[in-house]
């Protein structure tokens, strides 16, 4: 099992995001969590982060422990880009991961051009792709992304959809997004949520066409 | 880390990886080379006329003002000032003068920086010292400088006095922009950190430096000119041999305006370049970073 939430309840002040939710998930795959905005998603995806913890309930398969007892590494991709500005495109994908060139990965995502930029000079749809080639770069048994295709034209984001597929063959992805069509392209599994406070409104799982 | 945009540096950083270029005709690339360098000279000189035109206002301002009133004890005129200028930058003893001061002065700058960086870095981390040293912040801001003055000159000699009041001048200055630059990091980018598993030199480098750098930069920028102002005062109060202050003070005794103007603008000199050199300094520093 990938990451499980067993009756895990949050709350912001009096405002109930999660109440008793259970919900589990493989260990890889790519798994849709569709809903309508404000829904409390992003709290979901934070707290499978680690970045918040529940009031209540247990969640097994976190940045701090895996179902087998060792951490999870955690890729994630939030809904702003959160790039450090004082460095070129390059040097925020290149930071997380020494290791990996970051230039192949920027060609296939459309902005090796731009790699020398500093951030703050490209374009929103640029700034978006450096963030993912980050969480790509980052690698790790999970990839959480906060509506990740927002603000890109329809052509890049197919383009930058089929770069995950892959990627779900050996680890769990799990995006989040109001985008019936990204769902249905990406998601081989799509949980359609809604609320607050946060519960399922029905599960399929989308049979591979191909 | 690049803060401000050095156009002058790229173009000199890419000429020598031309002839290197599979580019046939080294000739034209290297008059290119030298073409580029005179027109931003030229335009740099125009920039630097402009200064000058504007200084040029000022001094013609102040000469007429000197004329109207016509008595050189009340404004000296700048004929005088500046003639007054010359016989001091002729004189060795005016430069033992000015480097005795100044010594003392931006020790008691550099103190400040150094002590304000680690107290807001401490204020900021630990909220117990936050609580504890928020009234003596308070209480430094809110005292008249004469009155540290007067205090320090009962505690200490009167050299050790002018290092100390510039010192507390600028200490809160410093202490405080960074705090605020602290604080204002963002949240957003530390968090991003926290889940890519940044080093903690990696979250000061690329987080919170370029967050606190604007701050710090204004902390020294009016910090220097603080500085200079207390020290001054310190100085003419405490009167050590051989300083500027002193000079003032010699200046007011025996009636000299056109001393005291001429002293003041070595001061406001000094300080200019100073505050340019430290600036060019962080600069320098953080490029290389």
């Amino acid at each position: 099992m990938g990451i499980e939430l067993i009756k895990v309840s949050k709350a912001y002040g009096h405002q109930i995001i999660l109440q008793d939710f259970t919900l589990s998930l493989p260990d890889k795959g790519i798994v849709c969590l569709q809903g309508p905005s404000g829904c409390g998603k992003t709290t979901l995806l934070r707290l499978m982060a680690g970045l918040e913890q529940p009031d209540h309930g247990e969640i097994r398969g976190t940045a701090s422990q895996k179902s087998d007892g060792a951490p999870l590494k955690i890729a994630m991709v939030f809904q702003e880009d959160r790039l450090l500005p004082s460095l070129s495109a390059r040097r925020n994908i290149a930071i997380v991961n020494k290791d990996v060139d970051p230039d192949p990965l920027m060609d296939r995502l459309g902005i090796l051009e731009a790699a020398d930029k500093q951030v703050h000079d490209l374009s929103g749809g640029m700034q978006r792709r450096v963030a993912l080639a980050r969480a790509i770069a980052y690698g790790g048994d999970v990839y959480l992304l906060d509506e990740p295709f927002k603000g890109l034209d329809p052509d890049t984001k197919k383009k930058i959809m089929d770069q995950f597929k892959p990627l779900g063959r050996h680890a769990l992805i799990v995006f989040v997004t109001h985008d019936a069509a990204e769902a249905a392209y990406l998601g081989e599994q799509i949980i359609e949520l809604t609320g607050p406070p946060l519960h399922r409104k029905e599960a399929c799982l989308k049979q591979d066409l191909l | 880390m690049r803060i401000s945009t050095t156009s002058d540096k790229s173009v000199n950083q890419n000429q020598p990886n031309q002839p290197n270029q599979p580019n046939q005709s080294n000739q034209p690339n290297q008059q290119v080379g030298i073409g580029k360098p005179q027109a931003s000279l030229w335009a740099r000189l125009w920039k630097k006329s402009h200064g000058l035109l504007v200084v040029i206002f000022w001094i013609m301002t102040w000469g007429i003002a000197s004329l109207s009133v016509g008595q050189e004890l009340l404004i000296p005129s700048p004929q005088v000032v500046f003639g007054r200028l010359a016989v001091l930058l002729s004189s060795k003893p005016f430069y033992v003068t000015v480097l005795a001061s100044m010594g003392r002065i931006m020790a008691g700058f550099l103190l400040a920086v150094a002590a304000g960086i680690l107290l807001s870095v401490l204020t900021e981390t630990v909220p117990f010292f936050k609580r504890l040293f928020a009234p003596l912040v308070g209480m430094i801001k809110a005292t008249p400088v004469a009155s540290f003055i007067i205090l320090a000159l009962v505690w200490l000699n009167s050299e050790g006095v002018v290092t100390f009041v510039s010192f507390l001048m600028v200490l809160p200055l410093v202490w405080g922009n960074l705090s605020q630059g602290i604080r204002t990091t963002d949240r957003d980018l530390l968090e991003m950190g926290r889940m890519y598993h940044f080093s903690r030199w990696k979250i000061i480098r690329y987080v919170y430096i370029p967050a606190v750098m604007p701050h710090f930069i204004s902390a020294i920028t009016t910090g220097i000119g603080f500085a200079w102002k207390s020290g001054i005062a310190a100085e003419v109060l405490g009167t050590p041999k051989g300083s500027v202050g002193q000079a003032l003070y010699e200046a007011k005794i025996y009636l000299e305006t056109p001393d005291l103007f001429a002293w003041t603008l070595v001061v406001i000199v000094l300080s200019l370049i100073i505050e340019r050199g430290v600036l060019w300094l962080i600069h320098w520093t953080a490029a290389r970073l």
